[in-house]
């Protein structure tokens, strides 16, 4: 039958318009020798999830593993450091793995910035392990440094597509994503050090590691990424 | 049966750029009169890759080059479960081909490494005529199998017609405007086919003295045009880009071989920055084809060549090679066309087809970011299939090209996955 928007045939198989999606008067949607298989989009989903999730889990058993090594040789001196340390790894990891393919994926140079940052990140724990220094500095000054580089290279690849608006726009969401992850890194420092500091930071500490939980589950278990990725266009 | 293959100069290209975002396959499929039996396709295609060898292969990695090695494990049918063009897992030691059947039609999706569409026809060519064979719908007679001289045409066809001394294309193009549908990345991969009456479409051709593959390929880029106009009311839209179609050219006519591997270079047809009629974008695209003859076809494949042989391209270890292949695909190769245009024109298939199968399709694969949109068109038995390959709900594009078409006065029947 004919759509009377678009004024092209519909195939039997399809009750609306598949350009315009109106409906079609007269089409029943029964099965033709044209159609496709309807896909289970569901199990797709959860596939693309699984891999996902894989790889994460993955990086935290060698993260976990780590810092039981770690943990259990005495000549590290600074070994909850690690610790804090493999968790500003967790979440680059997470947000490297879950969160930027589906926001930026157009920037593999972005994604391979990170890559690379991740694999500097653990060759200096190793040097600092064998050094025996303190691997604080390192826990802290990544994440800013790797926020800061992260910023950087976005907006120039953005700025040489002559993008300005685009460049200010995607640097102020890196910026709140870096800060938000470099936030979280405190928080955990403050969390395990509880008795050191007084309970309003623990728990402010803890309203934020909330939040971050709170934002991942939303992104992934709801519309709410799918949403935000149709409105960005990416 | 040979150790080990080398890839074709395109082949390369393809084997480097491959990833989890795009595996480069292209998809041709034939929708028949009756349901496709599972073990009869099974049969023919056991009998088709008897004769196709260099087809059951996988992707190895060397230290300078990809590789092909014979793959041991024979290709099985599958029934289609998922989206037509999903992605192909290229570098895990897979088949570069998948055979897929639904309900009545047969698909064919071919990685791109190991052959071209031209190629990829005459392996479809086979496996369909051994299929109605074995059904009793055609004779043995006329077998495709048996015209093909499997060692003379398993080639690198682009070194053999490459004349280095002849001169090599310089191609400085600007960043095209590239479609900005929205894309997901739960979301499927999308066909839309429009078909349409050959000989109105030749008509039609004619009476713009063009040829249906000009006329297709203006009213793709008058559509994409309208859509860039469109789109550019809204914030952040861009503006200076132009309208870019990339048009693959089948080189064997041209050069009178025949090649089961890649043969093919590509044009791209680049729409002036002035306001335009579908009239003043056909004549353009006139002026266009013309100037690609012969002699611009063999420097765009001496360009290609050149760059192959030279030494530091080949010591350069793979290792080091394929992330920058990649990097310079994705940063500069994608963005060269706002979309690509294949069009394989009148099918060469033999006569008993005519009477068993409704019509053929054939498909690009798109990537999951970039250029999300492709298109390609087959004519068959009276009947022209223009399809649209996406990777988003979107279709907006598809929706002003086919508008197009009916506004010149032909019908259009619509399908999508």
């Amino acid at each position: 039958m004919k759509c009377n928007t678009c004024c092209v045939n519909v195939d039997s198989s399809h009750t609306n318009c598949p350009l315009c999606g109106n409906i079609v008067l007269g089409n029943d949607g029964c099965q033709s020798v044209l159609s496709y298989c309807k896909v289970d989009i569901g199990s797709l989903k959860k596939e693309v999830r699984t891999l996902k999730y894989r790889w994460l889990l993955i990086c935290i058993f060698i993260l976990v593993l780590l810092n039981f090594y770690t943990k259990s040789n005495p000549n590290f001196a600074y070994k909850t450091e690690i610790f804090w340390f493999s968790f500003s790894i967790f979440f680059y990891l997470l947000i490297k793995e879950v969160f930027l393919p589906a926001f930026f994926s157009k920037r593999v140079i972005w994604r391979d910035c990170i890559k690379a940052l991740m694999i500097m990140s653990v060759m200096l724990v190793f040097i600092d392990i064998q050094n025996s220094s303190l691997t604080w500095s390192i826990a802290f000054v990544l994440p800013i440094l790797a926020g800061f580089c992260s910023v950087l290279c976005f907006a120039i690849v953005k700025l040489f597509e002559q993008e300005l608006l685009n460049a200010i726009f995607f640097s102020i969401v890196l910026a709140v994503f870096n800060i938000f992850l470099f936030f979280a890194n405190i928080c955990l420092l403050f969390i395990f050090n509880w008795y050191k500091i007084n309970l309003t930071i623990v728990f402010v500490s803890l309203c934020i590691c909330l939040s971050v939980f709170l934002y991942f589950v939303l992104f992934e278990y709801s519309g709410l990424k799918d949403s935000t990725e149709a409105k960005l266009h990416v | 049966m040979t150790s080990w293959y080398k890839l074709d100069n395109v082949g390369h290209l393809y084997a480097c750029v491959a990833n989890s975002k795009w595996s480069g396959i292209f998809r041709l499929s034939a929708v028949l009169q009756q349901k496709v039996n599972q073990n009869i396709l099974q049969q023919a295609l056991d009998c088709t890759m008897s004769k196709f060898d260099f087809h059951n292969v996988r992707l190895r990695s060397g230290i300078f080059w990809h590789y092909f090695e014979p793959n041991k494990k024979k290709i099985v049918v599958q029934n289609e479960c998922n989206y037509p063009c999903s992605l192909m897992d290229v570098n895990r030691q897979r088949h570069l081909l998948r055979v897929l059947y639904h309900n009545c039609r047969i698909s064919v999706e071919f990685f791109h490494a190991i052959c071209d569409g031209g190629g990829g026809w005459l392996f479809f060519n086979c496996l369909l005529h051994k299929y109605l064979v074995l059904c009793g719908h055609c004779d043995g007679l006329d077998d495709c199998i048996k015209f093909i001289d499997y060692d003379k045409e398993n080639f690198d066809a682009f070194k053999s017609t490459a004349d280095l001394h002849f001169g090599k294309l310089c191609r400085k193009t600007p960043k095209a405007y590239l479609i900005d549908y929205k894309t997901c990345q739960s979301d499927g991969y999308w066909l839309t086919h429009g078909e349409m009456n050959t000989n109105l479409l030749k008509a039609l051709a004619k009476k713009y003295s063009v040829k249906v593959g000009q006329l297709l390929t203006a009213v793709l880029a008058f559509g994409i045009y309208l859509y860039k106009q469109d789109r550019s009311k809204k914030l952040f839209a861009k503006k200076n880009e132009p309208v870019v179609v990339n048009v693959s050219y089948d080189l064997r006519k041209k050069f009178g071989v025949s090649a089961l591997r890649n043969f093919f270079s590509y044009a791209l047809f680049e729409l002036s920055d002035k306001k335009h009629t579908l009239d003043s974008v056909i004549a353009e695209v006139a002026d266009f084809y013309k100037k690609i003859d012969s002699d611009y076809l063999l420097k765009a494949i001496n360009t290609n060549v050149r760059d192959q042989q030279k030494l530091f391209n080949r010591l350069v270890p793979l290792c080091i090679k394929k992330p920058l292949i990649n990097y310079a695909y994705n940063a500069w190769g994608e963005k060269l066309a706002s979309i690509s245009f294949s069009n394989y024109g009148n099918a060469d298939v033999p006569a008993c087809f005519a009477n068993h199968i409704v019509r053929l399709e054939s498909a690009n694969g798109v990537a999951k970011v970039g250029r999300v949109l492709e298109c390609s068109s087959v004519s068959f038995n009276d009947k022209t299939v223009l399809t649209f390959c996406s990777k988003s709900k979107d279709t907006l594009v598809e929706r002003i090209v086919f508008g197009q078409l009916v506004e010149l006065g032909l019908q259009v029947g619509v399908v999508r996955n």
